[in-house]
């Protein structure tokens, strides 16, 4: 299927009807707030799915959040946080289970998922073959502010995500396309890595909060300075859709003579735009970087209201 | 503050051939390079391998010989008499293939064959685009080689034109490209089934097939006598590609010659023993003492400092002036170590507090409070070789306010930042540009020569030392393959190896006792586990650490049995000499640390 239109919703309106509710359960108390918010309010027959974490079962809020998609009445499956192809198969074989209904319409809650587990959501959405469309709503819950930490893990896995690998041939130069987030040196660790001819950056301003702003600009001051003003573009963090279509039009004008690399280091939602994206446009590639198992697990709390994007898929 | 580019804007990948030959320092590698035999170039990342295998190509060699820079460099050479092909790669390239198995969920053979198709058709596009250059466009030529290769390849629907034809295997790549993507097992099979056997047979099958029928078909004047396949970045190619190529450098084929580049560690079998000398020449591209780049640093620079700043007289000891710290021997004034002199001065007020080093004083005859030398002998025997120590730990270790404001920074000056580029051109260049840029902010045209000043060279070198170390800190150590199931798992990474390493070697310069010969290096047992080996390996591809030699030419065959050191653009994290130091055992080294969390880690 391909997507053909993205917009956002008020979170708050449009929570009811769903056929398949999948969402994850992590350390985050963030990860159970769109699911308590639905609560058992579903009034037809809705499947519902938490992948589970297989790691850190034990820290932060886990316990919570697990008992609480128990008591909603969600259907576990246990993942590694690294791997696609688990989440794959569990969300291939939902989709397929939606055959029969007309239009589905399908949420999907990224707060707590890896890049990896929404990478292979939206790569089963691509893969699916159906005659009727099908509505996703993907919805995102930022966290509490907490100063950037003074250290972050070295990288374990730095590549390319299953099903957003481009393969072009190196016919042309490559542009990563960043999205900038807030551990010191990370972005730029990245940049000199991959050593692309072209660095555009990506962050969000006005951000959920004012604070991360000065901290994502002095953290990545030398690679947005080397970048130049060209190269670096603000989106706003409240409007989903206007990040969206930013980062399609850059990414687009891009590909005729550059190979484009998306790489999202920011919040989630930014990182389910790349994947979007380059749905749309195959010649491009996803990165991940990450310390895997290493990441220091912290409990981040649900801010504000969750971020409601709707999809639609032909 | 500026930003310090120091990786990307200098990559000679994208720039184009001309571009390449406007910049190019030659060094007497180059010459080897030339010569009718396959080679090896082996080097850490950012050494000028690209640079070397670019300039090959009749497009470089035409600008160089155009642009009259020959005359300006000692180092003078013959145009080669094979035609160089450029076959490029990047590492964007190089993760996709070596993942496309896992990435496209595809069986070993499809990948495989999917990687083979593509890795033809890279290479083929870059001889055609070569033939284009040598018979220029619209000849019959062109449409004979091209009719051949359209009746060869089997390709329907092409005009003979070398460009429709171009443009036909570029279909046909876009083809598998979007069917990898969404796995479609049924239909990859199908667009296989229309590609010519020889894309899927060897690496060199569909590439040397070409340049036969090219050959027959160009007219004698045109004809190259023989021709050489440039292959960038073969150290990260998929295994399968590294061992057909490196196995072909057995080959005795004389028409096409193989230039490959490679890691600072000669490829695992391949022995430049004398029964193979004849086989390729491995060509070393990193210095493993801090004397060795310095001609080659001179020439970049002056060239540099030429270009940028045209008009002026300028020169590398008048725009960095010297090091204290790095200068060595005859690069040292007359008066050094005389009284008066910033030598004088250090081992004075070092001598001062430091008792371990007022009493080494005190037992060699040297009067700690007056500290000249007595000899030239002694001299150089001794005050040349306390002197790093003893300005870094008067720099480090004595109490903050007591430095003195007459010395100057320590990693700063000419020699220092030669030694912290480690005669890395990419490093090299990437530095420069940001000192050019430092002392020409304001916009004004300057009318005089510039000397950046010794504290805006330390922060830049600081900054450069930073983010080599954030590149280490991105770059994921890679187990080896019989390892794999532990992916995940793993505790080591480049990043704490090259933490754990810096420590101990600063232990040995910041101890209580000073240190007259300190340890600033380290050998590798023969009985290194696979890890660490596997650590070492990417370290020195990445040039967080250096080989030592025997001789400026010798080639590590191995990790195990051999001494390294950690890159000297990481000195100033861990204050470190810039000076290759006495080896310790590995073993040592790793359990430098006392910390039990970092001990268990190797």
């Amino acid at each position: 299927m391909k997507l053909c239109t993205f917009e956002q919703l008020q979170f708050s309106e449009s929570l009811k009807g769903y056929d398949l509710i999948v969402t994850a359960s992590g350390y985050e108390s963030r990860a159970r707030f769109v699911a308590e918010k639905i609560g058992h309010q579903e009034p037809g027959p809705c499947t519902r799915l938490v992948l589970s974490f297989a790691e850190h079962k034990k820290e932060c809020a886990r316990p919570e959040n697990d008992a609480v998609f128990e008591g909603l009445g969600y259907k576990s499956s246990l993942c590694q946080g690294r791997s696609d192809a688990e989440v794959t198969k569990v969300v291939a074989h939902a989709l397929e289970n939606l055959r029969d209904v007309p239009e589905p319409r399908i949420l999907v809650d990224i707060s707590s998922m890896t890049r990896a587990w929404y990478g292979a959501v939206v790569r089963s959405l691509m893969a699916l073959r159906r005659e009727s469309k099908l509505v996703v709503h993907f919805a995102y819950t930022s966290a509490e502010f907490v100063p950037p930490p003074d250290e972050y893990p070295p990288n374990r896995i730095v590549g390319p995500l299953a099903g957003f690998t481009g393969n072009t041939l190196p016919t042309k130069p490559t542009a990563l396309i960043l999205g900038l987030g807030y551990d010191k040196d990370r972005a730029i660790g990245l940049k000199d890595h991959l050593d692309p001819q072209l660095t555009v950056l990506f962050y969000a301003d006005p951000a959920i909060d004012s604070r991360y702003v000065p901290h994502v600009l002095s953290v990545n001051e030398g690679l947005i300075r080397e970048a130049g003003d060209d190269c670096v573009f603000t989106y706003p963090y409240e409007d989903g859709a206007a990040a969206f279509r930013l980062l399609e039009s850059v990414s687009n004008g891009l590909t005729r003579d550059w190979r484009v690399v998306l790489c999202s280091m920011g919040p989630k939602a930014f990182g389910l735009y790349c994947f979007l994206v380059a749905s749309l446009a195959r010649d491009i590639s996803i990165w991940r970087v990450s310390a895997d198992l290493h990441e220091v697990p912290y409990n981040h709390k649900p801010f504000g209201m969750p971020m409601l994007l709707q999809t639609k898929w032909k | 503050m500026i930003s310090t580019p120091i990786y990307g804007a200098f990559n000679a990948r994208w720039l184009s051939f001309e571009d390449v030959a406007r910049t190019f320092v030659p060094v007497p590698q180059f010459l080897q390079l030339g010569h009718e035999s396959h080679s090896v170039l082996l080097g850490p990342r950012g050494c000028g391998k690209t640079t070397l295998l670019k300039m090959l190509t009749r497009q470089a060699l035409d600008s160089w010989d155009c642009s009259g820079r020959a005359e300006r460099f000692k180092t003078s050479f013959t145009r080669p008499r094979y035609e160089a092909i450029y076959i490029s790669s990047d590492v964007r390239w190089s993760y996709e293939l070596t993942s496309l198995p896992e990435t496209a969920g595809l069986s070993a053979g499809l990948s495989v064959q999917a990687q083979r198709i593509m890795v033809s058709s890279n290479a083929l596009l870059s001889i055609l685009e070569a033939t284009q250059c040598i018979i220029g466009a619209g000849s019959g030529t062109e449409v004979a080689i091209s009719a051949s290769l359209i009746t060869q390849w089997r390709l329907v629907g092409t005009l003979k034109s070398i460009a429709d034809i171009k443009a036909t295997l570029g279909r046909m790549v876009a083809e598998i490209r979007g069917h990898l993507n969404v796995g479609d097992v049924s239909k990859l099979k199908c667009a296989f089934d229309s590609v010519p056997p020889s894309f899927y047979g060897h690496t060199l099958d569909a590439p040397t097939g070409a340049i036969a029928i090219i050959s027959e078909h160009l007219p004698s004047e045109l004809r190259p006598s023989s021709w050489a396949l440039c292959y960038d970045e073969l150290e990260i190619a998929p295994p399968w590609l590294r061992t057909e190529l490196l196995e072909a450098l057995r080959s005795a084929n004389q028409n096409v010659f193989l230039k490959l580049t490679w890691s600072p560690l000669l490829p695992s079998g391949l022995r430049t023993s004398p029964e193979s000398a004849a086989d390729f020449k491995a060509i070393r591209l990193w210095h493993s003492h801090v004397i060795d780049p310095r001609s080659f640093c001179d020439e970049l620079t002056r060239d540099f400092l030429r270009e940028r700043f045209p008009g002026i007289e300028m020169t590398p000891d008048g725009f960095f002036r010297r090091s204290v710290l790095a200068a060595e021997g005859d690069e040292e004034p007359p008066e050094s170590y005389q009284q008066g002199s910033t030598e004088y001065e250090v081992f004075k007020e070092l001598a001062s507090w430091d008792k371990s080093f007022r009493l080494l004083l005190s037992d060699r005859k040297i009067d700690p409070d007056n500290p000249v030398p007595k000899s030239l002998a002694e001299k150089d025997q001794f005050f040349r070789k306390v002197k790093p120590v003893a300005l870094l730990r008067l720099e480090f270790m004595a109490n903050k306010g007591a430095r003195s404001r007459k010395r100057p920074a320590i990693y700063a000056g000419k020699e220092a930042v030669y030694a912290m580029s480690e005669g890395n051109p990419r490093w090299l260049r990437g530095l420069l540009n940001d000192f050019a840029d430092l002392g020409a902010r304001g916009g004004s045209r300057l009318t005089e020569p510039l000397f950046v000043r010794y504290a805006d060279q330390a922060r830049l070198l600081n900054t450069a030392c930073q983010r080599f170390l954030a590149l280490i800190k991105a770059s994921p150590f890679k187990l080896p393959n019989q390892h794999a199931s532990m992916s995940g798992e793993q505790d080591g990474t480049l990043f704490e190896f090259v933490n754990v390493a810096g420590a101990y070697f600063n232990a040995q310069i910041y101890g209580r006792e000073f240190p007259l010969d300190p340890v600033g290096s380290f050998s590798v047992p023969g009985n290194a586990d696979q890890i660490t080996v596997a650590v070492i390996e990417q370290l020195l591809e990445l040039g967080g650490l250096v080989y030592i030699g025997s001789s400026p030419q010798d080639v590590p065959i191995a990790i195990r049995g051999s001494r390294f050191r950690l890159s000297f653009i990481l000195a100033p994290i861990h204050k470190l000499p810039l000076r290759t130091y006495r080896e310790a055992p590995l073993d040592d080294v790793l359990m430098g640390l006392h910390d039990k969390q970092q001990m268990k880690l190797f």
